[in-house]
């Protein structure tokens, strides 16, 4: 029998303009970040710096420091307009508060 | 006098193909096919969603495949938005040389065009939070924009006189948006500009003011064109691999996803 170890979290962060989607998908077994999608109507210079976002938090240990790191990397040298990468961060970390993880 | 190219092509029936060739072009224009260009166009019932959206999570889907409304994934980010034949949109794409900040470019300058005309139709118009314009307190225009392909690029829609009954009924209106807007329903906030102005207004109207509007900032003349052959073949590619399929529509797909459409694009782009 196939016993699944992944568990799914959600979170949604309003920005001053934009509401930022987090869904994660967190391995159990390993506690790292299986899979991650964010979406929502924000705006972000290059428009592509999402996706390799999400491909940065992909495998990433539960871990509030880890994933603030990871998140300010990523977003280094992109343009948000009406949001900050602090916003970013609070929504991946508000999804993985479901998760037990604490700052 | 710097030209202004203007087209006023549009497939209000298929708005899989009036996103495709927003695309189009847009990527002509960055290839330096064509010259800077300001296209004035309409959907009829659709919703447009962002570049970074979730379907399902911003639009009642069952709700509009039952009221006919297609749903549409632009290349911009930002909000989802209703069409209809009572909604004017704009796109610009735009090359400019010594522009130190594109951001404000797009969003504090290239805007300046869209208000202009607003003002030659009467409306005393600003613009809040970023990329709404406001007419007495109610929205009636949003703009997104992107630099992407080495090119200004902004668009936007004016209700003037949409259906905003069917824009509440599928349009999902977050819980935490509310919160920060004191309304209750989403369609007490935009508003048709022909009912903010008390009067009717008609697509040729509307059409002439943005026309107008831009010319005067950009200081260019304009004249109206046909879409270029390039245009035609690049925006048939988009539609038939990208803006007709939900991997891009619904799924939030990057456009690094779509590699043999890219490919094909080479051949006419390069």
């Amino acid at each position: 029998m196939h016993v699944s170890h992944s568990l799914a979290y959600e979170a949604v962060k309003k920005a001053r303009k934009g509401l930022i989607r987090v869904k994660i998908v967190v391995d159990e077994r390993s506690r790292r970040i299986a899979d991650v999608r964010i979406t929502g109507d924000f705006f972000m210079y290059p428009e592509d710096a999402l996706w390799k976002l999400e491909d940065e938090l992909r495998g990433a240990a539960l871990d509030a420091s880890e994933v603030t790191a990871k998140v300010r990397r990523a977003l280094e040298g992109v343009r948000l307009v009406g949001s900050t990468p602090e916003d970013f961060t609070e929504a991946v970390l508000a999804a993985l508060r479901g998760a037990g993880v604490r700052e | 006098m710097r030209e202004l190219r203007v087209l006023l092509y549009e497939t209000p029936h298929d708005p899989y193909m009036n996103l495709a060739f927003e695309e189009a072009f847009t990527r002509v224009r960055a290839a330096d096919l064509t010259c800077d260009t300001l296209r004035i166009w309409r959907n009829d019932r659709a919703v447009v969603i962002g570049y970074f959206q979730e379907a399902g999570a911003e639009v009642k889907l069952a709700e509009a495949e039952k009221l006919g409304i297609r749903v549409v994934r632009r290349f911009t980010g930002g909000g989802a938005v209703y069409h209809d034949l009572g909604n004017i949109n704009f796109a610009l794409a735009i090359k400019a040389e010594g522009v130190k900040d594109p951001i404000s470019y797009l969003y504090s300058y290239l805007i300046g065009g869209a208000l202009r005309a607003l003002k030659l139709l009467g409306a005393s118009p600003r613009l809040e939070n970023v990329n709404d314009i406001v007419v007495n307190q109610r929205k009636v225009s949003g703009v997104a924009a992107s630099t992407r392909w080495g090119v200004y690029f902004l668009h936007g829609c004016i209700l003037v006189n949409a259906d905003l009954t069917a824009l509440a009924k599928v349009l999902r209106v977050p819980k935490e948006k509310l919160r920060d807007k004191g309304v209750s329903e989403v369609k007490y906030r935009v508003a048709n500009l022909s009912e903010v102005l008390g009067r009717e207004l008609s697509y040729r109207e509307l059409v002439k003011a943005l026309v107008k509007g831009y010319e005067e900032l950009l200081k260019a003349e304009s004249y109206v064109d046909l879409p270029s052959k390039e245009e035609v073949r690049v925006a048939q590619l988009l539609y038939e691999y990208k803006y007709s399929r939900n991997e891009w529509n619904l799924y939030r797909a990057p456009h690094s996803a779509f590699k043999n459409l890219e490919e094909k694009l080479k051949e006419i782009l390069a």
